[in-house]
């Protein structure tokens, strides 16, 4: 009960802006079109694929470019298994094949990298290596001999008509898309904030701060890290999953290097430690660079030399120092 | 007679071709305060690495209640009841010293009991009023009481101590060694390396001498003092 109090104590400017993001994001569908909130929908996506990198990263000390990579093997499973069965009732079910196969090649790879004692910047390396190689596999399966189940790949211009999502005999439209990404969105930050504070929490913070410390407290940690690293490659393979859902395709520019590069960037930029402001920061990222491209402005070079500049001043990003001066204003008054 | 609790038999570990330790044997009665002195660089360190796992033996056996460790991994090694407070303070310093222990605990106290067990822990090291304060804002020697704490929170049979009173003042040293000598008390077998000879004085009950790797002198602490090589090698430089 102490720990809970103490928790809210030192989080509750966090968890106000939480509820009060909540509350905006879900009265956007009464004060704008249909139009943005289908384009609100692909920002909540990004933000799911922001909490897969802040799970392993912020949390466990994964630095990886692989989330991109499961994103699209969670996409192109499900697109695959969605045409190929062509069974909108069972959507769920191909969901989660296509989830447990991008668990699975992140559990492989995770497996290999870590108990062959590799860490810190050659996972990221590595992950790299793989998303690009996934990237220009698939881009060079054109031909009619590319198939999957019967599944034309599609070389650079993917899977196209993929069937939205139906569960049971409910069929998702832009809007009730929107409000279900809203709610992952939301239970995954209540998840983790739970998770955080539990056994498991505690053993990948543990990972994250002190590897040699953490076995010697009895930590098995390359196997933390291999549950960690699958755990994320399932949550951005959702990410994937939806992302058809929503748009209807997937291309192989779903795994290119600057997909798998803005995630990781937007997460040191907004404070990988901190899950709302990966979360609120991916979104504004979003907003502003829909609203600045449209202006002519090229936002790729704005978020570059934002990201150096954070580096540089604010090396905890930018809205985790705010939430935490703010925080500790908060304490210093009630003192 | 005492059981060795720990015994090192013919331990050898090298480096590409220099041999930080060789041939080395020792053992650790169940109950004692065992002490490893000698100068830098004589392997201590590198013969506690070897004890917990974290270095691979190049030839030799470590036993621990008479059960074969050597070539297990650290983590299992700490499970089977060997914990280890490292030399510089292996403590999280980002974190607060609740979340320290909380992890240090995480493996061996049901979640229900944790609270009441980090206040146990922190009472015996005398830092219950910090409980919240980030550990990068204590003191060396409250930072090396924590890493005690956390080796504890394992609940070890035996405790490798390296140099738990290294940078402390006199009455941090003092607090240190009766800590130890409580902990010993209460049934656990300690081996510490340090570097002062009062604080060995103080608590040690045993004392094995290493130089260049090998096993030089093992005795009282009464007779290592006034032993004409350990003075030679060592102590007359200390």
């Amino acid at each position: 009960m102490m720990h809970a109090k103490e928790r809210l104590k030192n989080n509750v400017f966090e968890y106000a802006i939480a509820l009060i993001t909540l509350v905006v994001v879900l009265l956007i569908p009464f004060y704008t079109g249909l139009y943005q909130v289908n384009v609100f929908t692909y920002y909540l996506i990004c933000a799911i694929l922001g909490i897969s990198i802040y799970f392993i990263w912020g949390i466990a000390g994964i630095f990886s470019f692989g989330q991109a990579a499961f994103m699209g093997i969670g996409g192109y499973a499900y697109a695959i298994l969605s045409k190929h069965f062509d069974d909108p009732s069972k959507c769920l079910l191909y969901a989660a094949v296509a989830i447990a196969i991008a668990c699975a090649v992140a559990a492989i790879l995770g497996y290999f990298m870590f108990y062959g004692g590799i860490n810190d910047v050659f996972v990221g390396l590595i992950t790299m290596c793989v998303t690009i190689s996934c990237q220009t596999f698939m881009s060079q399966t054109a031909g009619s001999q590319w198939q999957i189940l019967g599944v034309a790949l599609g070389g650079d211009n993917g899977l196209n008509d993929i069937p939205g999502l139906t569960i049971g005999y409910y069929r998702f439209n832009e809007l009730s898309l929107f409000f279900l990404l809203v709610i992952l969105v939301a239970a995954f930050y209540i998840v983790i904030k739970i998770v955080e504070h539990r056994k498991f929490g505690y053993a990948m913070l543990s990972v994250r701060e002190n590897r040699t410390r953490s076995e010697l407290l009895g930590y098995d940690t390359a196997k933390l890290q291999v549950i960690v690293f699958t755990i994320g490659g399932g949550i951005a393979a959702l990410a994937g999953v939806l992302y058809c859902c929503w748009g209807y395709y997937i291309t192989p520019a779903s795994m290119s290097l600057k997909a798998s590069t803005i995630p990781v960037v937007l997460a040191a930029a907004g404070g990988k430690r901190s899950l709302i402001s990966v979360i609120l920061f991916t979104v504004l990222y979003y907003i502003l660079s829909n609203y600045l491209t449209s202006a002519g402005a090229d936002t790729l070079l704005m978020l570059g030399a934002l990201l150096i500049v954070v580096i540089l001043v604010l090396p905890q990003g930018i809205f985790a120092t705010i939430i935490q001066k703010l925080q500790g204003l908060i304490q210093k008054a009630e003192a | 007679m005492k059981n060795h609790m720990l015994e090192l038999r013919h331990v050898s570990k090298s480096f590409g071709g220099i041999k930080a330790v060789e041939d080395l044997s020792i053992s650790v009665d169940q109950g004692d305060i065992h002490c490893l002195i000698g100068p830098n660089g004589a392997g201590k360190t590198t013969a506690f690495r070897m004890i917990t796992g974290q270095y691979s033996l190049t030839s030799g056996k470590v036993l621990f209640e008479g059960k074969e460790i050597s070539g297990k991994k650290a983590h299992h090694i700490v499970q089977s009841g060997i914990s280890m407070k490292m030399q510089i303070p292996g403590v999280f310093e980002a974190l607060t010293i609740r979340e320290n222990l909380r992890i240090a605990a995480g493996n061996y106290v049901r979640s229900r009991e944790m609270e009441e067990r980090i206040d146990e822990l922190i009472e015996l090291v005398h830092i219950k009023d910090l409980g919240n304060r980030y550990v990068k804002n204590l003191s060396h020697g409250q930072q090396q009481w924590l890493e005690i704490a956390m080796a504890l929170a394992t609940n070890p049979r035996l405790l490798l101590l390296d140099e738990p009173a290294a940078g402390m003042g006199p009455e941090e040293t003092a607090f240190t060694g009766e800590l130890v000598k409580e902990l010993n008390k209460s049934g656990l077998t300690i081996l510490f390396i340090d570097h002062d000879m009062d604080f060995v004085k103080q608590i040690a009950q045993k004392v094995t001498v290493m130089h260049y790797g090998k096993l030089f002198a093992q005795g009282s602490v009464e007779e290592i003092t006034h032993h004409d090589g350990v003075k030679q090698i060592y102590l007359g430089s200390v």
